[in-house]
């Protein structure tokens, strides 16, 4: 049993890393035929999990439902939303499942209608949560958050035109600012993130590192 | 003795693959009886075309190899630009599998662009001829022209494989005599009607290179009307085995991989107390923890939107499975949230396994680690209207983030609850700080699995990343100070291709 | 004050911040106030740059890649950038590298078009859609012809007197691309390193400090970032539209943003005067 849950799954891993470790240096068109074959399997597999995320949202839901769990009816909201969705998707303006997506019908209608004026508006309650969260949160409480809180005000007002009217350099200092010790911290940041990401895949693919797997 | 045989025979090895690599990568007139300069006649449609225009001199040198480093798609043409060249002149290049043609239009040019120069990592940077010799990349990988239909597909191979089979048939009876040959004449005729008539539906003619056939390219130069004769020449395309272009990014992967190895087996060895630098967001963990268990509230975990095959996701997942085990102590309501399909099942797993590992099965619920949906914004108020209904007294965030974290976290800090978050999207990381008690920047993110759970195995591998940083630093300011003097070797062995 | 309406202030119930936000946002668009726009370096490079493509009656090539999620943002500058070129009559190329991106293209540069005496073909052309980003701009610079034979409605390019004699994107006086991803980044590596025609850059606001390392190699000569440059080129072509107005609300609200941070900063610190004041007079009492 072990054999199934920790070397099969590890030598998996060992495989499957290797192979796309060594894609980046083997241009070879044999090799790069075995590398396009792997990565067709990932897109099969994330296919088949699809259907498990929807199992599991829908069975969360219906649980809800069942129970009356307080706000069950937003659970109801969502079956409905599904199976609308479902069904025009099915039905695809008449065309059935079979055939390609079409690009008018009800499904077309709910992802111009509904969808997109939904996550737009989203994304422009974005705009209301920064004023809160810098009402709330930006406090000069050490140095550190001082000389932080400094530079976000210059960069805030020297990037629009009250900038230039309160002084001709605060635009300069808001640019320098951006340029400068921006970039750099932006470039030391990114180093350590690509070299941590390139160790913890080498961790994973020598089987150091297997919490993956649900287990040390 | 025996040492002195082993040493010729590794030798030998060593001289067969480098003759071996030479050979990959020559071009075709190394290895067939075809020369390396094939002077083509003129293209017999512009003889006749009247008034024939005063034809421009030939190119002069065309030289073709197989593009180093490549599938075996790629070939490189090259020639000395002649004097007499002018901006509103254009070089035409053609191609054919077969001699005799027909020739097919593959790549054409203006006159005053496609230097060597712009193919460093071919002629490196000091050749003479970099400014004054043509080069140019002819990369026909399929599929170039889009087939219309499967059809041509297989007509397409189908026509290949038979320009193979007559190929072979031809080269075996080249040395036979004439009345032999005859034999075969019928087959051979057969043949090439069967080609001609597929050549049509789906041409093989330099549509596009395949590895390890025979190819002939011309060079025509045109100003307008006017045209030059073409100068040919043959290559076959190989594929290479090595990308000799990474080879300083498979160097750099080698130090790093073997850094690694070699501090995991040294502590296995002697397991030494390794320092690891005190992280506050991870000490926290078990205070948040509490905190809700006193509280009667539930714990949120809220994976970031990027899939399994992202680091951070990874890393989150490592994370997840160390906090279920304190939560599994405390046997306090724990919820996570999943953008990923992929994600879902394999959190699900992962907490399981914790509870498990801790003798608390029975805390498990399927329920409790669920998917809310896969596209962004749909997630962002999903999780928010579930940390608005059920205010948790404590929230993980690991993971990568886009513009929903904000949203996230901001409606988490309103509703009071501890807030620990974890990433490596810079871009995101001003929200977290401002919102979140604590934050793990970058690279902590990876370093939290270790830091949990103090395995020495991982500690190692964190020592050997962070003496790989140090020789970062240390090229870095080496080669600033190197390329500030002028100096750029340094910058071309960094360079990437 | 006292502490208690001290803390009151600290804990605003954030629907109150939301409700300024919303006011501001929209009364900004409705007060008459004038704001001074000064152009910055970047942006006078790239208006500097097309006056002198005007100078030598010269072609530019403006790439609009974005789609409708960023077109608020990043239209405002095309239509600044063509209403400049139509009026020094400088001939324009237009096309897109994104997909959803040629319809706006084409709404743009035909509105802009009617504004002036400009006729298609002569001076301006529409190229529209083609995928192929990088290998598209390594094409058009190999053989102009090659990867482009046809104007977005299928017409020869032949036929239009911009593109008659085009062989190669090195031939292009001043390529710029409105940009709202990584489209910007094909313009310079595929055509600006390899054909080395002038080219300059205009992005969304996020991706601004991206580009500043360009702009100080001299990879990208002029650089427009989001609405404030934009506005900053429709000053210097002395035609203010969208973006100009659109800088009335970003500055109220980014005024705003600074006001809260001031005043949270406020309370905060007088707060823990307060605290402080209250500890040593406990302290007083105690000794007393």
């Amino acid at each position: 049993m072990l054999f199934f849950k920790r070397q099969l799954p590890l030598a998996i891993a060992f495989f499957f890393g290797m192979v796309g470790f060594f894609a980046q240096y083997i241009p070879h068109h044999s090799f790069e035929a075995l590398y396009n074959e792997l990565i067709s399997w990932v897109r099969l597999l994330y296919a088949f999990a699809l259907i498990l995320g929807t199992y599991s949202l829908l069975r969360l839901h219906s649980k809800r439902i069942e129970r009356k769990a307080p706000g069950f009816g937003y659970s109801l909201v969502l079956w409905a939303g599904f199976i609308a969705t479902f069904a025009a998707g099915m039905y695809n303006d008449g065309r059935g499942f079979l055939a390609g997506q079409s690009d008018s019908g009800m499904l077309m209608w709910i992802y111009d209608y509904v969808f997109k004026p939904a996550g737009a508006t989203m994304f422009s309650v974005l705009a209301f949560f920064i004023a809160s969260a810098a009402y709330r949160t930006f406090r000069a409480r050490t140095t550190a958050a001082g000389m932080l809180l400094a530079s976000a005000i210059i960069v805030m007002i020297g990037r629009i035109p009250i900038g230039d009217m309160i002084s001709e350099h605060l635009p300069i200092l808001a640019s320098w600012l951006m340029e400068v010790p921006n970039a750099a911290v932006k470039r030391g940041i990114f180093l350590g993130v690509a070299l941590g990401v390139v160790a913890t895949s080498l961790r994973i693919i020598f089987g150091i590192e297997r919490a993956y797997l649900g287990g040390d | 003795m025996m040492r002195f045989r082993l040493k010729t025979i590794l030798s030998a090895i060593i001289a067969a693959s480098a003759l071996l690599a030479y050979a990959e990568n020559t071009a075709f007139s190394q290895d067939g009886p075809l020369p390396q300069l094939m002077p083509f006649p003129v293209n017999t449609h512009i003889e006749v075309e009247t008034p024939q225009p005063v034809p421009l001199p030939p190119i002069d040198r065309l030289e073709a190899m197989d593009a180093p480093d490549d599938a075996g798609n790629t070939v490189i043409l090259s020639w000395p630009a002649p004097r007499d060249e002018k901006q509103e002149q254009k070089y035409i290049i053609e191609a054919t599998s077969d001699v005799g043609g027909p020739w097919r239009q593959v790549a054409s040019f203006s006159a005053m662009t496609s230097f060597k120069a712009d193919l460093p990592r071919v002629f490196g940077w000091n050749a003479p001829d970099l400014k004054t010799s043509h080069a140019i990349e002819i990369n026909l990988a399929p599929p170039t022209r889009a087939f219309t239909d499967k059809l041509d597909e297989s007509n397409y191979k189908k026509n290949l494989k038979l320009k193979d089979t007559l190929k072979q048939i031809e080269d075996s009876i080249k040395d036979m005599a004439p009345a032999e040959k005859d034999a075969f004449a019928d087959q051979i005729a057969e043949l090439r009607q069967e080609i001609l008539e597929l050549e049509n539906k789906a041409p093989v003619t330099a549509t596009r290179l395949e590895p390890d056939h025979h190819y002939y390219f011309r060079v025509i130069r045109s100003e307008g009307e006017r045209r030059s004769p073409a100068i040919g020449v043959g290559v076959i395309p190989r594929g290479n085995w090595f990308d000799s272009g990474k080879l300083n990014n498979f160097a750099i992967a080698l130090v790093l991989a073997g850094l690694i190895i070699f501090y995991v087996y040294r502590t296995r060895k002697k397991p030494d107390n390794i320092f690891i630098r005190r992280i506050p967001g991870l000490e926290a963990v078990e205070d948040a923890i509490g905190r809700a268990t006193e509280m009667g509230k539930p714990i949120f975990f809220v994976h970031g939107l990027a899939d399994m095959s992202s680091i951070s996701t990874v890393a989150s997942v490592n994370i997840l499975g160390k906090i279920t085990e304190r939560v599994a102590e405390y046997g306090t309501s724990f919820k996570v949230t999943n953008k990923d399909p992929v994600v879902l099942a394999v959190s699900q797993e992962t907490v399981k396994e914790a509870y498990l590992r801790m003798g608390r099965p029975d805390l498990y619920r399927d329920d409790d680690v669920f998917f809310v949906s896969q596209d962004q914004f749909s997630y962002a108020t999903g999780v928010e209207g579930m940390i608005l209904r059920e205010k948790p007294a404590s929230i993980f965030y690991f993971g990568y983030y886009f513009a929903e974290a904000l949203l996230l976290t901001e409606t988490g800090a309103h509703m009071g609850a501890i807030q620990i978050s974890g990433t490596d999207s810079y871009t995101q990381l001003p929200f977290f700080i401002t919102t979140c008690d604590y934050t793990l920047m970058g690279e902590e993110l990876y370093a939290a699995s270790a830091y949990l759970s103090r395995d020495p195995k991982l500690l190692a591998s964190l020592k050997a990343q962070d003496l790989m940083k140090g020789l970062i630093i240390v090229f870095i300011i080496v080669g600033v100070i190197l390329s500030t003097a002028g100096v750029d070797w340094m910058t071309h062995i960094m360079e990437s291709f | 004050m006292r502490r208690s309406t001290l803390k009151k202030l600290l804990d605003l119930d954030r629907r109150w911040i939301f409700l300024t936000v919303l006011i501001c946002a929209i009364g900004a668009r409705f007060v008459d106030f004038e704001l001074p726009v000064y152009p910055k370096a970047g942006v006078r490079a790239m208006y500097d740059k097309i006056e002198e493509v005007a100078a030598k009656n010269g072609t530019i090539i403006v790439s609009m890649d974005y789609d409708p999620s960023s077109k608020p943002e990043l239209e405002p500058l095309s239509r600044a950038l063509l209403r400049h070129a139509f009026s020094r009559k400088v001939k324009v190329i237009a096309m897109t590298h994104n997909p959803n991106g040629q319809r706006l293209a084409q709404t743009v540069l035909e509105e802009t078009a009617s504004e002036f005496d400009v006729k298609y073909g002569d001076d301006y052309v529409l190229l529209g859609y083609k995928a192929g980003s990088g290998t598209l701009v390594i094409n058009m610079g190999q053989d102009f012809r090659d990867a482009f034979s046809k104007d977005h409605a299928g017409k020869d390019l032949a036929s239009f007197a911009v593109t008659r004699e085009l062989t190669s994107i090195a031939q292009i006086d001043y390529v710029i691309s409105v940009s709202a991803s990584a489209y910007w980044e094909s313009w310079m590596i595929y055509g600006h390193d390899r054909y080395g025609f002038p080219y300059g850059v205009g992005v969304t606001g996020v991706i601004a400090p991206d580009i500043f390392p360009f702009l100080q190699t001299g990879q990208v000569t002029g650089l427009v970032g989001g609405l404030a440059g934009a506005a900053e080129y429709e000053t210097l072509i002395k035609k203010p539209g969208m973006a100009v107005t659109g800088m009335k609300p970003q500055s109220a609200i980014h005024m705003l943003l600074v006001l809260f941070v001031l005043f949270g900063n406020f309370v905060f610190f007088y707060d823990l005067v307060l605290k402080r004041r209250q500890e040593k007079g406990h302290r007083e009492e105690r000794r007393t």
